[in-house]
C-alpha cells in the first residue's frame, strides 16, 4: 500500500467538515499486522482501525498551519512507547466530541526513514517532511 | 541510513538568527558559509537546512538547521560549547549584536541517564493528488 488520503477525507474536507490548522489533529503509530488501509475507511473508531492496531498516540499536532494546499505540523513525539513493531502511521481528527465519529486523514507506510519501529519503552521522534504533510 | 540502529545517535541542532539592520547577505552567501562552517563543527553526516523568512511580527530572520549523528547531545558542556561556536560565526556575517536563538534536541541514541533510547522516524511528504 503506498501513501494516501483517506477518499473520505477528501469528501469531508469538499463538504467543509475539517479546519486543520484549529481542530485537533492527531497521530497513531500503526500495527499493520492488525490494521489493512482501506479506501472506504471513515473513522478512527475500533471497529474501523482495530485498538490492537494503535501501538502509540500522539499528543494533540502543534503548529498547524495550512498554506497554498500544504499541511503541515511541528514535529512530535510518542512517548515511552510499548508494544508490537510498528509500519505505519496514521493522522485523524480528534475533534468531534463523539470519539467514534474522529474522522481519518491520511495513511503512510511507504517511504519512511526508520520504519519499521520496534518500540523500545523510550521516546519515539518523529519529524513531518519540510515540506509538510501533504499538499492539495 | 537507519538512525535507529545500535550505536548512532542523531541530533538536530536550530538556529534562528535575527541579523542587524544593516546585515543583508544574499541567500547563496548565508548557504555556502553555513554549509562550509556546519561540516568543520559536524563533519559529512550531516544534512542542513537554510531558511530566509519573516517571523509573525515581520522580522526577518534566518533559520540554520543540521541533522547530524555522533555529537552528544545529551550533554550539556558540550551543547553549550556548540553553542557559542555557532554565536560567534554568525556574528561575523549578520553582525556582533545579532540574536541567535538556538535550540538542540536529541532525535535517536542513547541519552546515558538508564532510559531507553530514542528512536526517530522520518516522514516523507505525501505527494500532491490531483
Amino acid at each position: 500500500m503506498a501513501n494516501a488520503l483517506y477518499p473520505k477525507f477528501k469528501q469531508a474536507l469538499l463538504n467543509k467538515e475539517h479546519d486543520l490548522d484549529s481542530d485537533i489533529i492527531k497521530a497513531t503509530l500503526i500495527d499493520s499486522a492488525d490494521y489493512t488501509y482501506s479506501a472506504a475507511h471513515t473513522t478512527y473508531a475500533d471497529a474501523t482501525v482495530a485498538a490492537v492496531s494503535k501501538v502509540a498516540v500522539s499528543p494533540q499536532l502543534t503548529t498547524p498551519t495550512i498554506v497554498d494546499g500544504v499541511f503541515d505540523t511541528a514535529d512530535f513525539t510518542w512517548t515511552a512507547v510499548t508494544g508490537d513493531v510498528s509500519e505505519a502511521i496514521i493522522i485523524w481528527n480528534d475533534t468531534p466530541t463523539t470519539p467514534t465519529a474522529d474522522p481519518l486523514i491520511a495513511f503512510y507506510d511507504t517511504g519512511m526513514t526508520g520504519m519499521p519501529v520496534t518500540p523500545n519503552g523510550g521516546n519515539i521522534n518523529v519529524t513531518v517532511h519540510a515540506s509538510g504533510w501533504f499538499a492539495l | 541510513m537507519n538512525p535507529n540502529s545500535a550505536n548512532q545517535r542523531w541530533s538536530f541542532w536550530e538556529y534562528r538568527i535575527y541579523p542587524e539592520r544593516t546585515r543583508r547577505p544574499d541567500y547563496q552567501t548565508v548557504k555556502g558559509n553555513s554549509a562550509r562552517f556546519g561540516r568543520l563543527m559536524f563533519g559529512r553526516a550531516s544534512e542542513m537546512r537554510v531558511v530566509h523568512a519573516t517571523d509573525t511580527y515581520g522580522r526577518p530572520y534566518w533559520e540554520v538547521a543540521v541533522r547530524s549523528e555522533g555529537h552528544p547531545v545529551h550533554d550539556p558542556t558540550y551543547v553549550l560549547w556548540m553553542h557559542n561556536e555557532w554565536q560567534r560565526f554568525f556574528q561575523q556575517g549578520f553582525g556582533q549584536t545579532c540574536e541567535v536563538q538556538p535550540h538542540a534536541r536529541l532525535e535517536a541514541g542513547d541519552r546515558q541517564d538508564g532510559t531507553p533510547p530514542d528512536q526517530l522516524i522520518m516522514l516523507p511528504r505525501l505527494h500532491k493528488e490531483m
